[in-house]
């Protein structure tokens, strides 16, 4: 499995609704893979007035999840249908701080775009870690790969250097 | 899966574990006790797991066909399994020739004298740091003498941390013994707190001038001496040489079985022994678990604090570990693990049993006597019982508080206690301060002690109106000490858990003419050795009956002559009374010994039965099946191979 995209996911716990009034969401939201260790999942409490989640023909439907915007303060500030009450319940999965540091480190390290920083060694230590992770599986395959193995041994003496005290 | 890279760090003490990130991997890595990542700052993106081979074969399990090894680690791993395998073997061994040892050549009379199995340990312990746990009176002292000089130590010096009643009359004893024909003599320092400052003064003199003089020197203290660290030869800073080798006597009694691998959340003890610089460790105790598995890690840790780095991760790995929504607690060994859990403890480890390795001696007979109280000393007891269990019930004690109780119940099954002596100990809720904690710097008084810093108690004392008695001079006058008829030679040893039962039984028999000693914890060290050699000799006037608290009694003192043993009264650690109890059975003689263990009926003393019951199971279970399932295996092993 690869690092699944960063991408709001949804899942309704349970629907609450008083007629003509209001209608209540219990709602588990996170980002990517939930079986992912790296990833939080939190549950939310939502309360929608019923008039604001019914369309022109009298069809009463769901909040658009689509408007929702993990990233911002505000979440639901470009919904047309905003909900009067939005609050969090409760952290469903804890994300493992090792995961979460690791999963980011290995994107800004492996995607080409991502800043590192523009000294010499953060752009040696990121071409070099790169290598270091093709070499493990060429080894995985063939273990007396000399070329992988320089590249291995690379790596492991930039950082030994890098970190000799 | 993606792959992952294994390889041993720089430094040689941990494993690095690289992958791509991948949920799944990181799942199966987090699966390893110790596993830590390590950010790219710090020299990740990365993994460290401890480097020791059960980790080593966890992190294979867990993540296995994903995994590609590094050169070092594989060889590492490579001389980490040769030598387990070599120390595996080793431990089977149950007998060894004297003239297969080096011991034979430095001291050829010690290496004669041992028993085979005695060799077999010196063998063992001569390669590396273990725990020496065998049973009681098997003479695990002239073990270790033996294995130092087998592992090519005996230049020292030699630190020995053993119980203040052990200093003199064990380790002086044993060590000039056998190395006084040698051309160096060993030098023997004893130091406690006991002794006068200029005394302790004149003790680090004559240490030091050995060391200048590089005279082979065993010092030999308390384990206050240790915990207090003040001597700068417990300074690694100080003492840069180190101790040639380390050794904790009786190291149950210590705070080692409570260490943790990290400072200040153990003992203070298990702190400063981890300080000490010491080239080869050795611990020794007769009862290493007391019935709870986790015991033994405190052990492993002082043993190779490396190795052994934390002990929740240790109990991760073999041992059932609860969350009961307050907090975790540790229990037994993890199901169908036993047999595993042993092979890992083998390298360090040294275990027999008295019946394994002298089936002449007669092992010791258990007899229960269940004793009906007086009337008077059974209505005091309901009385009690019933304030126990209000005061549990009111204010809700915890774990302690309740066993405090019950232990406090043990005296009136022992007894009718026909008054209360008062004592006063510092207040727990202010500390002995007299004020209100938590009122900031206001003037109130505490309101647990009203404000005088202190807390009456009262602590019950027996009177010899005890159901008891009357069956325990019924069993001394079995077993021939009857003051009707005092002939013949038969002698006794009798135990309980208080002071207070051992002063009026020791009353009670000189009162009915058995002359009879006593050793609590205020008996001084010379006065021990007395009895000890008076009840030993034998002869007119030489008393028949020692009766001893049950700690003091159980280290430190061989009273062989002694065919029967009495328990009054139980400690809640079967190994206390096994302890005692092995003052009379030991090598030194062979003979039948019989232990009467001595209960009231209805009483709590039956519940603690129950509970000890279990708890020595646990014991045998762990230790004794598994290591005998073990040797079996490893011998069979051998004989495919030798065929």
């Amino acid at each position: 499995m690869s690092v699944a995209e960063s991408k709001t996911q949804f899942e309704i716990i349970d629907t609450n609704i008083v007629p003509d009034l209001y209608v209540t969401f219990i709602i588990d939201i996170w980002e990517g893979d939930r079986n992912d260790p790296a990833t939080e999942v939190i549950r939310y409490i939502g309360v929608w007035r019923a008039e604001d989640l019914v369309n022109g023909d009298g069809e009463a439907h769901d909040p658009d999840w689509s408007e929702y915007d993990i990233a911002r303060y505000s979440r639901w500030h470009r919904a047309k249908a905003k909900p009067i009450c939005w609050e969090q319940l409760e952290t469903v999965k804890e994300a493992d701080s090792g995961a979460v540091m690791m999963r980011r480190e290995y994107e800004s390290l492996t995607d080409p775009e991502a800043y590192v920083g523009y000294s010499h060694n953060s752009l040696k230590h990121k071409e070099l870690y790169v290598k270091f992770l093709d070499a493990i599986d060429v080894l995985a395959e063939d273990p007396d790969n000399e070329r992988a193995w320089e590249d291995v041994n690379a790596f492991r003496q930039f950082q030994a250097l890098k970190h000799e005290k | 899966m993606n792959k992952a890279f294994a390889e041993l760090n720089p430094s040689g003490d941990k494993i690095e574990v690289y992958f791509r990130y991948d949920p799944d991997l990181v799942a199966c890595i987090k699966e390893v006790p110790g596993a830590r990542f390590v950010n790219a700052s710090s020299g990740g993106p990365m993994w460290t797991v401890p480097l020791n081979l059960d980790i080593a074969r966890r992190l294979n399990s867990e993540l296995g066909p994903s995994l590609v090894l590094g050169k070092a680690l594989r060889q590492w791993g490579k001389e980490a399994r040769k030598r387990e395998a070599n120390l595996h073997a080793l431990a089977s061994i149950d007998s060894v020739e004297p003239k297969d040892l080096k011991l034979h050549v430095k001291i050829p009379e010690l290496a004669e004298w041992m028993r085979g199995y005695q060799r077999a340990d010196v063998k063992f312990m001569g390669t590396t740091s273990c725990l020496n746990c065998n049973e009681q009176g098997l003479g695990k002292t002239a073990e270790i003498i033996g294995a130092i000089f087998e592992a090519d130590l005996e230049q020292g010096p030699h630190l020995v941390v053993a119980p203040k009643t052990s200093l003199e009359t064990v380790w002086r004893y044993e060590i000039e013994r056998w190395t006084e024909k040698l051309e160096k003599p060993h030098e023997v320092i004893t130091y406690s707190g006991e002794m006068s400052k200029t005394a302790r003064e004149n003790a680090i003199e004559e240490f030091w001038a050995c060391i200048d003089d590089d005279w082979p020197v065993w010092f030999v203290c308390t384990p206050q001496t240790v915990r207090d660290g003040k001597e700068p030869f417990m300074d690694p800073k100080e003492f840069p040489d180190g101790w040639a080798s380390f050794t904790i006597d009786e190291y149950h009694k210590t705070g080692l079985p409570n260490a943790s691998g990290k400072k200040g959340t153990g003992t203070k003890f298990a702190d400063a022994v981890r300080e000490v610089p010491a080239r080869r460790r050795y611990g020794i105790t007769g009862t290493p678990m007391g019935g709870k598995p986790i015991k033994l890690w405190g052990g492993l840790h002082f043993l190779y604090p490396e190795q052994f780095t934390s002990k929740w991760q240790w109990a991760k790995t073999w041992l059932i570990v609860n969350n009961n929504g307050y907090g975790s607690t540790i229990e037994g060994i993890q199901y169908g693990r036993e047999d595993e859990f042993y092979k890992a403890l083998a390298p360090y480890l040294v275990r027999r049993l008295k019946s394994e390795v002298l089936p002449q001696l007669p092992p010791k007979q258990y007899v229960d006597v269940l004793c009906e109280m007086t009337p008077k000393q059974k209505k005091q007891y309901d009385t009690f019982a019933a304030r126990a269990e209000a005061e549990i019930e009111d204010k809700q004690l915890n774990a302690i508080g309740i066993l405090a109780e019950y232990t406090r119940l043990k005296v009136f099954a022992d007894a009718y206690c026909d008054h209360m002596q008062e004592y006063q100990v510092k207040c727990e809720l202010c500390d002995g301060s007299g004020k209100q904690p938590g009122m900031g710097d206001t003037e109130f008084d505490c309101a647990f002690c009203t404000g005088t810093g202190k807390i009456t108690k009262y602590k019950p004392i027996p009177s010899n109106e005890s159901g008891k008695l009357p069956y325990l001079m019924e069993r001394l006058a079995e077993a021939g000490i009857d003051p009707d008829d005092m002939v013949g030679d038969a002698c006794a040893i009798v135990a309980s858990q208080f002071k207070e039962v051992v002063n009026m039984v020791h009353a009670y028999l000189n009162h009915k003419g058995i002359p009879t000693e006593k050793i609590t914890g205020d008996t001084t060290g010379e006065e021990r050795a007395r009895i000890q050699r008076v009840f030993q000799a034998g002869g007119e006037g030489a008393p028949r009956v020692v009766v001893m608290t049950t700690t003091a009694g159980g280290v430190a003192i061989t009273l062989d002559r002694a065919d029967t043993v009495h328990i009054l009264d139980e400690t809640w650690v079967p190994d206390d009374q096994e302890q005692f109890a092995d003052r009379a059975h030991r090598a030194s003689r062979m003979h039948q010994v019989t232990v009467y263990t001595y209960r009231s009926a209805g009483t709590v003393e039956q519940y603690i039965q129950d509970v000890n019951v279990d708890k020595a199971a646990i014991n045998r279970q762990i230790l004794d099946l598994r290591r005998q399932g073990f040797r079996a295996d490893m011998q069979k092993e051998a004989a495919g191979v030798g065929g």
